[in-house]
């Protein structure tokens, strides 16, 4: 597969369309075309489609003889940046990319490891149109229709035009010559086209959202199920590591079925909760050593950063030692995640969601999904203005994080709400919301951390390796983190008391209640 | 960007053969290439298949406004792109012997494409002068196709003579002999002489062969329709000697 740098890209969907638009290209020129050459190409991507989304493309092509493929990026302003020959194998995380690559990657991918997303083969022919000189005017590339690796549909063909330099009236007319004949403009990377036809849809949202007119016993379990499919989805990225995200991710998809399973578990046939909630729990509470350690080795950079002097090198040892446990850490999880007594859980868990998420249409099924929410909704924030409005400054941080906790619950169930007759409302109290709990985190998160590094620093010097240079620069780190927690206490009042304010004037379940008239 | 042309007071010395081979194989080796046919002949235009514009085209009426980059055509080969001899004289307002322009018109002309090429090949019609200023001022490298005859190198040596007591910036001058038939004695001593005579001179010479005069009738570079040809071979030869020269001029 040959890029078409400068050109416009057409496919047809149609088999016949490419074909026809060559004889009749062949009409108004003479046209010369080479020999087919095979090719074989991955489209590279993070499992979250980061490229994707930001208008990029990066694909391998492979070399005719197993000697590393070129790298070739399609950036937004059609930019297109080559490297290679590559031989690193997937996945990979973008600090181990080739140099011209990472400038343009790493912003959009951040943590992400690329994976390849897509792998197809097919055939493609270049070829020119000749004027009556018998010079190229137009550079062409005939794609024939390629096959997916591992899949059933194909690739569309079609055809790659690429006016030479001066000659823009002559691509003009191929253009309108290629359109009449059936055929569409495409991304040059064919990177939406190849998503598609793997049967990948990059743009099916991924947000859960329960279905307001649905009993709520079958809304919920579908829910639930749809917690489940994240979750197992992010099994195997956290067992081989590919990316600190995949951990990530996994836990999101256990905190949300956790919350769904305490707010709405009721409507749940209750020998089922009574199973569920604690292996959800012991679930959560595998994931987050390792996660604990992510975060800390992240932030680490910008903690040192502000010791005063550069003193990067006092904290190595630490670096170190965290690298230790983590790598510790990351084997109990990955044995935990293979383990068999997971894989009896993730079965019958989805057997049971299953069975409950069925609806056979007969009224009569209990309440609506909407009609439970927007009840829980109401508790919720009445929950979170009761407790938030007792906070002073003189209570103890316990409060904060519990207060911490019943904001999640809240946001959580404004979340699994579809939008509402007048979303604006829902939106204003979520951004006020998630200030709250922004303050929050910080407050709670610097004093998780202060304690780690404190039972760390005990460790380190009861070990080897730690110098008082690594403790004191410890210490400094910790001091700045009790300030961050004594800024956002001082934070706290101002910002719950607009969040009480702005949602009692929309209140929450007015806003959301659009669903249940 | 460097800029070579190939230059030379006579006509059908091998100007516009060799800047149209020289320019297809810097752009093989990968630099972004244009060949400026200076020539209203167009004799180089001809050989790339471009087609003259048709005389009292629509361009009249944006006369003026146009720059270079507007009549660059791209070749049918990659990275070597063309600007025909036709657009440069109507609408460049082009006059290579400098009586009414500035001597440095080309140079001018050519600024706004430095980041788009790395090489330029000019190819120069016979001058009526013994030198075009506005070439030389131009160039990195003044590359002078010598048939061997007494009376092409006593031209050749005034050329040098003149561009040694050019004042400001001046070229790298490489005389190379063209159209070396080895079947004629007077050739074959010239041609082994010229070059340890002449430090300019150098040793690539190009061969007289039918293949070369063929470019005519297949309107393309000698390496793409005969790579096997020894004129493929002495042009490569010839171009790796320029590549060389140019990496060693500032
Ligand atoms: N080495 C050679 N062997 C045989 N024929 C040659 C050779 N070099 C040039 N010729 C032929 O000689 C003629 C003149 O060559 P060319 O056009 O390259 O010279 P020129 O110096 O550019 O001429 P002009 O001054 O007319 O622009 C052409 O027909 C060309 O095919
Ligand atoms: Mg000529």
């Amino acid at each position: 597969m040959k890029g078409v740098d400068g050109g416009q890209f057409w496919s047809g969907l149609e088999p016949s369309a490419v074909p026809a638009a060559l004889t009749a290209l062949a009409v108004d020129h003479a046209v010369a075309m080479d020999r087919p050459v095979a090719w074989r190409r991955t489209w590279l991507d993070s499992i979250d489609l980061r490229l994707y989304r930001s208008g990029m493309a990066l694909t391998a092509v492979e070399g005719a003889d197993g000697d590393g493929s070129v790298l070739e990026l399609s950036c937004p302003d059609g930019v297109t940046v080559r490297a290679g020959p590559d031989m690193l194998g997937w996945p990979r995380v973008p600090a181990r990319l080739p140099d011209g690559l990472r400038p343009h990657l790493e912003p959009v991918l951040g943590v992400r490891a690329l994976l390849p997303m897509v792998e197809a083969s097919g055939t493609s022919v270049t070829g020119r149109l000749l004027d009556d000189e018998g010079k190229t005017v137009v550079r062409l590339v005939h794609e024939r229709p390629a096959t997916i690796t591992g899949g059933r549909e194909q690739l569309p063909g079609g055809l790659g035009l690429v006016p030479l330099r001066g000659y823009d009236a002559a691509g003009e007319r191929a253009a309108r010559i290629a359109h009449r004949a059936g055929l569409v403009p495409d991304t040059p990377s064919r990177y939406p086209a190849a998503l598609r036809a793997a049967g990948i849809d990059p743009d099916a949202s991924s947000r859960a959202v329960m279905e307001p007119g649905l009993p709520a016993r079958a809304a919920v379990a579908r829910v639930l199920l749809s917690f489940l499919g994240q979750l197992e989805a992010a099994v195997d990225g956290t067992v081989s590591d590919v990316d600190i995200e995949f951990l990530h991710d996994l836990r999101v998809a256990v905190r949300r079925s956790r919350s769904a399973v305490k707010l709405l578990g009721d409507v749940l046939p209750p020998g089922l909760v009574a199973w569920a909630a604690p292996q959800l729990r012991l679930l959560g509470e595998l994931t987050t050593p390792a996660r604990d350690l992510d975060v800390l080795l992240q932030e680490l950079p910008s903690l040192t950063a502000g010791l005063t002097g550069d003193r990067r090198e006092d904290v190595e040892p630490l670096v170190l030692h965290l690298a230790g446990l983590r790598a510790d850490e990351q084997r109990r999880l990955a044995a935990g995640l293979r383990s068999p007594r997971f894989e009896r859980f993730r079965a019958r868990w989805r057997a049971s969601l299953l069975a409950l998420a069925t609806w056979d249409g007969q009224p009569g099924a209990g309440p609506t999904a909407a009609e439970v929410v927007v009840e829980r909704l109401d508790r919720a924030h009445r929950r979170v203005l009761r407790r938030g409005s007792r906070i002073t400054d003189a209570s103890p941080a316990q409060d904060l994080h519990d207060l911490r906790k019943r904001t999640k619950e809240l946001r959580y169930l404004l979340e699994v709400l579809p939008t509402t007759t007048d979303p604006a409302d829902a939106r204003v109290v979520i951004k006020e919301l998630k200030a709250v709990q922004d303050v929050l985190g910080t407050f709670q998160d610097s004093e998780t951390q202060r304690d780690t590094l404190h039972s760390l620093a005990t460790e380190l010097m009861s070990g080897d390796g730690a110098s008082a240079r690594t403790i004191f620069a410890m210490g400094e780190i910790a001091a700045r983190l009790q300030e961050d927690q004594d800024t956002s206490r001082g934070e706290f009042a101002a910002v719950f008391e607009r969040f009480s304010r702005r949602s009692a004037q929309r209140p929450t379940a007015r806003a959301t209640a659009g669903v249940a008239r | 960007m460097k800029v070579v042309a190939t230059y030379n007071i006579k006509g059908g010395v091998g100007k516009t053969s060799a800047a149209v081979n020289i320019a297809y194989f810097a752009a093989r080796d990968g630099l972004r290439t244009l060949l400026w046919d200076l020539d209203p002949q167009g004799s180089a235009t001809y050989l790339l298949r471009v087609k003259p514009k048709v005389k009292g085209g629509g361009d009249a009426l944006v006369r003026g406004k146009r720059t270079l980059g507007d009549g660059i055509k791209g070749t049918d080969f990659d990275g070597l792109d063309l600007m025909p001899a036709d657009f440069s004289y109507r609408n460049l307002d082009l006059d290579l012997d400098g009586t009414k322009r500035p001597t440095d018109r080309i140079r001018r002309l050519l600024a706004p494409l430095r980041k788009e090429y790395d090489l330029v090949v000019l190819d120069c019609p016979p001058s009526v002068s013994l030198v075009s200023e506005n070439v030389v001022h131009a160039t990195d490298v003044l590359l002078v196709p010598l048939i061997p005859a007494m009376l092409s190198v006593r031209t050749y040596d005034q050329l040098i003579d003149f561009v040694d007591t050019m004042p400001g910036r001046k070229p790298q001058v490489l005389g190379f002999l063209s159209m070396v038939d080895s079947r004629k004695k007077a050739h074959r001593e010239l041609a082994a002489r010229l070059p340890s005579d002449h430090a300019s001179v150098v040793a690539e010479a190009i061969p007289s062969r039918v293949v070369i005069e063929q470019m005519a009738e297949e309107r393309a570079p000698v390496p793409a329709f005969a790579p096997a040809s020894s004129a493929t071979a002495a042009y490569e030869a010839l171009w790796g000697r320029v590549r060389s020269s140019l990496t060693g001029t500032g």
